[in-house]
């Protein structure tokens, strides 16, 4: 592979060529209900040529791997006609040659597809026997291999493998026409035992969801909010994660005012950063898909904005560093700036300071997903309960969160010192690259003013 | 290579065999921030192979075609753990005629895409220099062929056709992001109106208006009515009604929304981006009632969800990709005009909120019918006049109350989104949360 790959990108014809190769190998199974619903293993093998001539891309994706060369020449030719007259030059990075192996804890692979099946079948088994109004349940499971090979004009060539596993099982209650839920999710890039020993999360989903078909729908208006620590990663990842995307800032001279380094978003106690760093996060990463060695990255400091999530061609235009945030949903998809692990640091409140005072609010736990249009944010939780008095009380359900990222972040008025590092089966979505697996790691936070939809 | 893979499998043991196979061929150019950034050539092809093998199913995928043996020996090897079977493959059926293939969409050449992408930016750009302008245009070719151990042989081929044009005003605190697109089987759409309709709405979210919050009557727009259908498309899936989670299980027949209401998957509406002339197992398209005049008409069903349902497998056995098992889904989905028009609900509203872009509507539980999104793009209405955009609102209907008790009115005019063609809808009320 590395001659037939590094031969190719040394025939020229551009400013800049990459290639890339992947062979994955998926595994994923799925429960609905008492019926087994799905098994499948499938093989996904393919590639794709990049071409740069003066800051215009050509993108050639295929499956096969024949006439390299013509496809390369398109690539260059689709080059050639988006080239723009000025800009567009890489940011320089460090030529490499590496080898990344896999470092695995428990390796999804040594298993037999019937101990996966086993595994999963007995939670899908706990929540159908729960009894009372749980009618139905969903469990699914999925890992993926990969083999990545990369080159480029430059002289770098890696050879990556990569693992990816998800899944997560759901309690459906019904009774009278309402249909609620409860959750549990797991994901990793390292372990297959992030799927085992479930079972009481899973007793704890059913609870959940029939506690949910009594809960009222919540009263819309405006609320101090706890968010659990799932719910606050996915806050920090919707609300200022996709902010900081680099390549929307580097090329809207608006933007890029507004994301002015230096510029204060929150309070002190605020931090907020994005890492390719944590191993057996489902963001890791020791290269991006530019090769381009991963880092941390700090977004917010002291409450100040520090930096952002940088491609080559981002940070090049905008003067700043590459933050190995370049990243390709598979070899379909030309790499572009996005998240790996995005993370509100631990700051130093408990729990119990942030009910403290808290006269009518909700907190709030776990999400569906989330989305942002840039500058107004909205995400659901999973479920919630109000707080009165300093105290929690009862449930309510439907609960979606909006608001401005520019005031909000202004409005957390507490961070918690219980920094959780929860890895779940979703992913992210940007400009149809989805679901690329990322991860948000955070603690509890308190937001003041936060609207939430629903009856008035 | 699909008889090819049927013959091994069923050599293999097997006792029936699926075989489907899709390739694409498509070129999208894309314009990011006013400039062209990236011209994208996929060509893409897979097979998928279902095999029943002692009453179970076994399911295997791969896009490396040169090894049609371990594709084989994957699939029944999965076999052993497999979904039990439970139906038949059909086997060979006439399929309707459709329209869904456009030559001149495939002799369109990349130079002139680019000029029509380049036609919106500077059309916007014209407008207003400081908007941030995407533009996309799409052209491609797919075919998929399915071949079964029950006779079945089908081939087919459709054309894509699409444009999009976003625009991104940005000031301190403040952005205004709106799209508009248009996909269609066929070459039609013209960038240079597809832009103008983005500056419309950019001009009619330049200033923003306050807004209270409370019970509001409230048009929404092709585009969220499309975000608010969610829980509809959840309770009419077959297989939500044979799991009991669906709330409308027990319904077929009944008044589940109002009755101008009517719904319908049509897979043969000429030209559409979901149209074709089968299923994803074979299954021959139809038009069908999901909704007609407000009464719950059909659920949809794949071949196992029928076979389990015992009902008729409605054509809408659908692969989300080459990697996934069919599952339940709509080709086309329509929902039917009425006798108004969008100026005449705004005159009739008088006092509202007219919703465009709803984002993040699609989360939540569907089964629930409450519907929570932030408006994105929504306009407040004084006297029958939009008067401004309102922003940080929170929009929430319960979808299944609103459709059935809140309709006031739809447009006669629609407008067809991806694969749905959908109307303006005027509703009594909706609850609006913002910040006091």
């Amino acid at each position: 592979m590395r001659e037939l790959l590094q031969t190719l990108v040394r025939l020229g014809g551009a400013d800049y060529i990459e290639v890339r190769v992947e062979e994955s190998h998926v595994t994923s199974l799925g429960f609905k209900g008492r019926d087994l619903d799905r098994v499948g293993k499938s093989i996904e093998f393919g590639g794709n040529i990049r071409a740069l001539t003066n800051g215009g891309w050509g993108f050639v994706s295929f499956n096969d791997l024949k006439d390299l060369e013509a496809k390369l020449q398109l690539a260059c030719t689709q080059a050639r006609l988006s080239a723009r007259s000025e800009g567009g030059q890489l940011a320089a990075v460090p030529v490499v040659e590496d080898q990344v192996a896999l470092d695995v804890a428990k390796d999804p692979r040594r298993l037999s597809l019937a101990d996966k099946m086993a595994l999963m079948g007995s939670y899908n088994d706990i929540i159908l026997s729960y009894g009372g109004p749980i009618q139905s349940s969903s469990v699914y499971y999925s890992d993926k291999h990969s083999r990545l090979y990369f080159a480029n004009s430059e002289g770098t060539y890696l050879e990556q493998e990569k693992l990816d596993l998800a899944g997560g099982a759901t309690a459906f209650a019904t009774r009278d026409g309402n249909t609620q839920l409860g959750r549990v999710g797991f994901g990793s890039s390292r372990d297959f035992a992030v799927a085992e020993g479930q079972e009481d999360q899973v007793r704890e989903a059913c609870r959940q969801a029939v506690e949910l078909l009594d809960a009222p729908v919540v009263t819309g208006g405006e609320y101090t909010v706890i968010c659990d620590p799932r719910l606050a990663g996915i806050f920090a990842h919707e609300a200022f994660g996709h902010l900081s995307e680099g390549d929307d800032v580097a090329e809207n001279p608006s933007l890029a005012q507004v994301m002015t380094l230096g510029t204060r978003f929150g309070q002190p106690f605020l931090n907020i950063y994005d890492s390719g760093l944590d191993a057996g996060a489902r963001g890791y990463l020791k290269y991006d898909d530019e090769g381009v060695l991963t880092e941390k990255t700090y977004l917010i400091r002291e409450g100040v904005l520090v930096g952002r999530l940088h491609n080559r061609q981002s940070a090049a235009r905008m003067g700043e560093r590459p933050t190995g945030s370049a990243r390709a949903l598979d070899y379909t998809f030309p790499p572009i700036c996005r998240m790996r692990n995005t993370c509100i640091e631990a700051g130093e409140a408990t729990f119990e300071n942030m009910l403290a005072g808290v006269k009518l609010g909700l907190y709030a736990v776990d999400s569906y997903g989330g989305q942002t249009d840039g500058e107004m944010f909205t995400f659901s939780a999973g479920r919630a309960y109000m707080i009165r008095d300093g105290r929690l009380a009862e449930p309510v359900r439907d609960v979606n969160l909006t608001g401005n990222v520019f005031v909000t972040l202004r409005n957390i008025d507490m961070v918690g010192a219980d920094f959780t590092a929860h890895e779940g089966p979703g992913g992210c979505g940007k400009w149809s690259q989805s679901p690329l697996p990322t991860s948000e790691w955070a603690p509890h936070i308190r937001i003041r003013n936060v609207v939430v939809g629903g009856n008035k | 290579m699909l008889e090819q893979v049927i013959d091994l499998a069923l050599r293999s043991g097997c006792q029936a065999a699926e075989a489907y196979s899709q390739s694409v061929n498509e070129t999208p150019v894309e314009f990011e921030n006013n400039r062209l950034k990236l011209i994208h050539s996929r060509v893409l092809g897979g097979v998928a192979l279902r095999v029943f093998r002692d009453g179970k199913v076994g399911f295997a995928t791969t896009t490396r075609l040169t090894d049609p043996q371990l594709l084989v020996d994957n699939a029944r090897a999965v076999a052993e753990f497999g979904a039990k079977g439970g139906f038949d493959f059909p086997g060979l059926a006439e399929l309707p005629a459709v329209a869904n293939y456009d030559r001149q969409v495939l002799e369109l050449p990349v130079e002139t895409m680019v000029e029509r992408g380049q036609a919106m930016v500077d059309t916007v750009t014209a407008y207003d220099p400081q908007v941030m302008t995407m533009a996309q245009v799409h052209r491609g070719r797919g075919s998929v062929r399915i071949v079964n151990s029950s006779g079945l042989d089908i081939e087919y081929a459709t054309t894509y056709y699409g444009l999009v044009c976003g625009g991104l005003l940005v000031e301190p605190e403040n952005f205004l992001s709106t799209w508009e697109a248009e996909f269609s089987a066929r070459l039609q759409g013209d960038p240079v109106a597809l832009a103008r309709d983005v500056i419309a709405k950019l001009k009619l979210g330049k200033t923003n208006v306050g807004l209270a919050g409370g019970k509001y009557p409230v048009i929404l727009t092709p585009t969220a009515l499309s975000e608010c259908l969610g829980p509809l498309t959840a309770c009419i899936n077959g297989q939500a009604v044979y799991r009991g989670i669906s709330p409308w299980r027990q319904r077929l027949g009944e008044q589940v929304a109002a009755p101008v209401f009517s719904v319908y998957d049509d897979p043969l509406r000429p030209y559409g981006a979901g149209t074709v002339p089968c299923d994803d197992e074979g299954v021959p398209a139809r038009r069908l009632p999901i909704i007609e005049r407000g009464v719950l008409a059909n659920f949809l069903y794949d071949l196992r969800t029928a076979a389990a349902m015992g009902a008729g497998p409605t054509g809408n056995g659908k692969r989300e990709s080459l990697s996934d098992l069919p599952s339940i889904d709509v080709s086309n989905l329509v929902v039917e005009g009425g006798d108004s028009s969008f100026p005449a609900m705004l005159r009739d509203m008088g006092q509202g909120i007219v919703v465009d872009q709803l984002e993040g509507a699609w989360s939540g539980n569907l089964y629930s019918g409450q519907i929570n999104g932030v408006i994105g793009l929504g306009y407040k209405v004084e006297n029958g006049e939009i008067t401004g955009r309102v922003k940080d609102c929170m929009f929430s209907i319960d979808a299944f109350t609103a459709f059935k008790d809140h309709i006031v009115a739809l447009s006669r005019e629609r407008k067809q989104l991806w694969d749905m063609l959908l109307p303006y809808v005027l509703l009594s009320e909706a609850d609006i949360s913002t910040s006091s």
